[in-house]
């Protein structure tokens, strides 16, 4: 099998840059994804075990009931019915995330800690009525002054406002729905009203100011082209802050006294735990992600007049007696009167093609500079390679 | 940005490993019946195996949990030409054995040797089922001594209730301690059919890094074959079935019998431990800007006799060039002065 070195040019790095979209649909505090609902299970009624609105982690635990699962790690007695991890308790002092510093310094050694599947996550909103306290809000505080320079609205504390005391809506979103950043002029929020469009914005000017672009004619005559708030497109937050009212009747927002609807009420629900939530209201949360992908492409070279053997037994001609190589202290000699067989095929009936030196290329290995094989690709089908031929194949890695 | 830099001792560093595991269980319902039409059970145009999910293949929410397959050696007594897929069989067979098993001095591929001693000679298990389980389940591998099967001896007809009879549980039953190591693809362990001493019979084999599990034909004593065939006639033995029916019908046959399969998982954490020591004189000062404040202390509140204190949020680790190679933040600053040492445990998982 010939070794061939990869020249300089032969490998080329790229980053392919993909945009998916994401889209939350938020109704009676019930959250939808990608308006995706409850699958029915053949033994629950939620296949995936996991809230709507939700992405799985490792989706593990599909289709089962929890109820069903009895096993207790103490006594190690009962039924397994869900996968679920457990770590025993050593020097290392690994243990799981979800597994607090109290609860495990409880844990004797060689004490065995169990965690749970599945893992999921989804956006949560945190509001704050003026004056409130706001732990999530501050922690952003130096994050908002750090963009101030692309706006003044992300500034902590400014003419624009004080975020350390006026009314805030803060909608986080995990990096798992985004990956590296939202997509600047991807956001797009909407708010209904049984059904209909009350008010969207948007950040058109792509500087992360989310500014009401249009909505019934109440929401445009008090908010249009105002800034509703702000959007942390590394960080994956949307802060909102535009209280002018959008619906000109009234209703109830995580409040028993109804009151007009405001940017300051968007996605109500979300896992917040508020109540009692109007059913007429319903939000949309469109964005976009952006997601790497680092890419190798190498490019393999089998050159003319070379790559015209192959050490599969089948390429030479078979014969019933064994063709025996010589080996010993000065190495191994294989037999050189062992004709190679001819799988050149003729057009024409009963006739037999002169010989032709040819192979099929079925696969290429990639070593590293040791000789490890380190991959391998696989052609959909062999390629029939002459000796006046040469190809160049083109091998694609994701990583 | 440091203005320190201590040098690691060998005491300084220690390196652990730590398994991580998770509990298998997969239910016989959910390979074989709960879903309609098999919707969940994944089939090819080659006929070589078949996959299984644990949920309608054709749903994001589904995982390959295994592959089944089964094949037989060229030297079985019922490898014939005539046979149904014959070439494919032992095509299969060969496939496993020659990964699982290798080959002999020869170069000719060794078959499973029921007891593992290939040097003993003796029962070969020339006819086999194959389950591949998926590597997001096995993950480094199958954790030795957990490994439990329960698979019916006798079933053929889905339609009879009494088709299914005589569950038996194998596994690998004090694994723990004695296992085997002559196979190229790392470590396996014989399934026994009982774990009191003696342990009964061998019904197989299961490779923990492979995640293979190889279960010998003469495990069925009675009727077996695709529940949704229509042959039950006499001729449902599985030896009838290796040699009349496809390799997606044995594999039919298989599923039907199984009950459950129970294993745990093992994933290997490699851990360096780098304990930082902050003696006495070290780490009193800070680089910090806001450190100093008109040129004093900040910490000392113009007392000039107080001791300096600094309060320690990073450790980095460089390396042998200074170049940052690792930062470790701590939860909350710690108060380091002369009246105290600390010692920092970082641990760097990979």
């Amino acid at each position: 099998m010939p070794f061939y070195k990869f020249g300089q040019k032969d490998i080329l790095r790229n980053r392919i840059k993909a945009y998916p979209d994401n889209s939350f649909f938020i109704h009676a505090g019930n959250i939808y994804y990608n308006n995706v609902g409850n699958i029915t299970g053949s033994f629950t009624d939620n296949a995936g075990n996991i809230p709507t609105g939700h992405i799985s982690l490792y989706e593990m635990n599909v289709d089962r009931d929890f109820s069903e699962h009895t096993w207790d790690p103490d006594t190690n007695v009962g039924v397994k019915a869900r996968i679920f991890p457990f770590i025993t308790k050593g020097s290392s002092l690994n243990s799981f995330g979800t597994t607090s510093t109290t609860a495990f310094n409880q844990f004797q050694y060689g004490d065995v800690i169990t965690g749970s599947y599945p893992l999921s996550s989804s956006i949560i909103r945190s509001a704050s009525i003026e004056n409130d306290t706001r732990k999530e809000i501050n922690a952003l505080k130096n994050t908002l002054n750090f963009y101030t320079p692309v706006s003044p609205r992300y500034a902590y504390s400014s003419s624009y406002g004080n975020k350390s005391t006026q009314a805030c809506n803060l909608i986080s979103v995990p990096s798992i729905f985004y990956g590296s950043s939202i997509k600047t002029n991807s956001v797009k929020l909407n708010f209904y009203i049984s059904g209909t469009l009350v008010a969207t914005c948007e950040d058109i000017r792509r500087n992360g100011e989310l500014i009401q672009t249009s909505g019934s004619a109440y929401a445009q005559a008090n908010g249009s082209g105002s800034v509703a708030g702000v959007v942390l497109y590394k960080e994956g937050f949307v802060l909102l802050t535009g209280s002018w009212g959008l619906t000109e009747k009234t209703f109830q927002f995580g409040d028993p006294t109804p009151t007009e609807g405001t940017w300051l009420d968007f996605a109500i629900g979300a896992n917040d735990g508020k109540s009692p939530i109007t059913t007429s209201a319903s939000f949309s949360m469109d964005f976009a992600g952006t997601n790497y992908i680092e890419t190798i492409t190498m490019l393999a070279d089998a050159p003319l007049g070379e790559l015209n053997y192959s050490p599969n037994p089948t390429f030479v001609k078979y014969s019933a007696t064994p063709q025996t190589a010589s080996t010993g202290p000065d190495g191994y000699f294989g037999n050189n009167n062992r004709p190679l067989k001819n799988t050149n095929s003729s057009s024409y009936y009963d006739y037999n093609e002169a010989f032709k030196r040819q192979i099929f290329i079925s696969k290429i290995g990639i070593y590293d500079e040791n000789k490890n094989l380190i991959a391998v690709a696989n052609l959909a089908k062999p390629v029939k390679k002459p000796d006046d031929r040469d190809f160049t194949f083109k091998l694609k890695l994701d990583i | 940005m440091a203005n320190t830099f201590k040098t690691f001792l060998n005491s300084d560093i220690a390196t652990t490993r730590t398994l991580l595991h998770e509990a298998i269980p997969i239910t016989g319902t959910i390979v074989s019946g709960t879903y309609t039409s098999d919707a969940n059970i994944k089939t090819f145009s080659h006929g070589m195996f078949e996959a299984v999910y644990d949920y309608p293949y054709l749903s994001s929410s589904a995982n390959h949990i295994f592959d089944v397959t089964a094949g037989y050696s060229a030297k079985s007594s019922l490898s014939d030409s005539a046979n149904t897929q014959n070439s494919k069989k032992i095509n299969i067979y060969n496939q496993h054995a020659q990964v699982l098993y290798g080959y002999d001095s020869t170069g000719s591929i060794q078959q499973f040797d029921t007891d593992g001693n290939i040097n003993a000679g003796g029962t070969k298990m020339k006819e086999c089922f194959f389950v591949n389980f998926s590597r997001l389940l096995t993950k480094d591998e199958v954790k030795k001594g957990s490994f439990r099967f329960d698979l019916c001896t006798s079933g053929s007809d889905y339609q009879d209730a009494d088709a299914r009879s005589g569950i038996k549980t194998f596994g690998d039953y004090g694994a723990n301690n004695e296992y085997k190591v002559n196979s190229p693809a790392g470590e396996y362990a014989l399934l026994y059919t009982a774990s009191a001493d003696p342990q009964g019979e061998v019904m197989g084999h299961i490779y923990y890094q492979a995640g293979i599990a190889v279960i010998t034909a003469s495990f069925f004593s009675g009727s077996f074959g695709d529940p949704d065939s229509d042959d039950t006639g006499g001729l449902n033995t599985v030896e009838n079935r290796l040699t009349g029916s496809t390799i997606t019908e044995l594999a039919n046959g298989f599923r039907y019998c199984i009950d459950n399969i129970e294993f745990n998982n093992t994933t290997e954490l490699n851990s360096t431990i780098y304990f930082c020591r902050a003696n006495t004189q070290d780490y009193n000062y800070s680089s910090n800007p806001t450190y100093l404040s008109a040129s004093k202390i900040r910490v000392k509140n113009d007392n000039p006799k107080a001791e300096p204190v600094s309060y320690i949020t990073t450790v980095g680790l460089y390396s042998a060039d200074n170049e940052l190679l690792a930062v470790a933040k701590l939860s909350e600053p710690l108060k380091k002065s002369p009246s105290n040492e600390l010692t920092l445990r970082v641990r760097l998982d990979y």
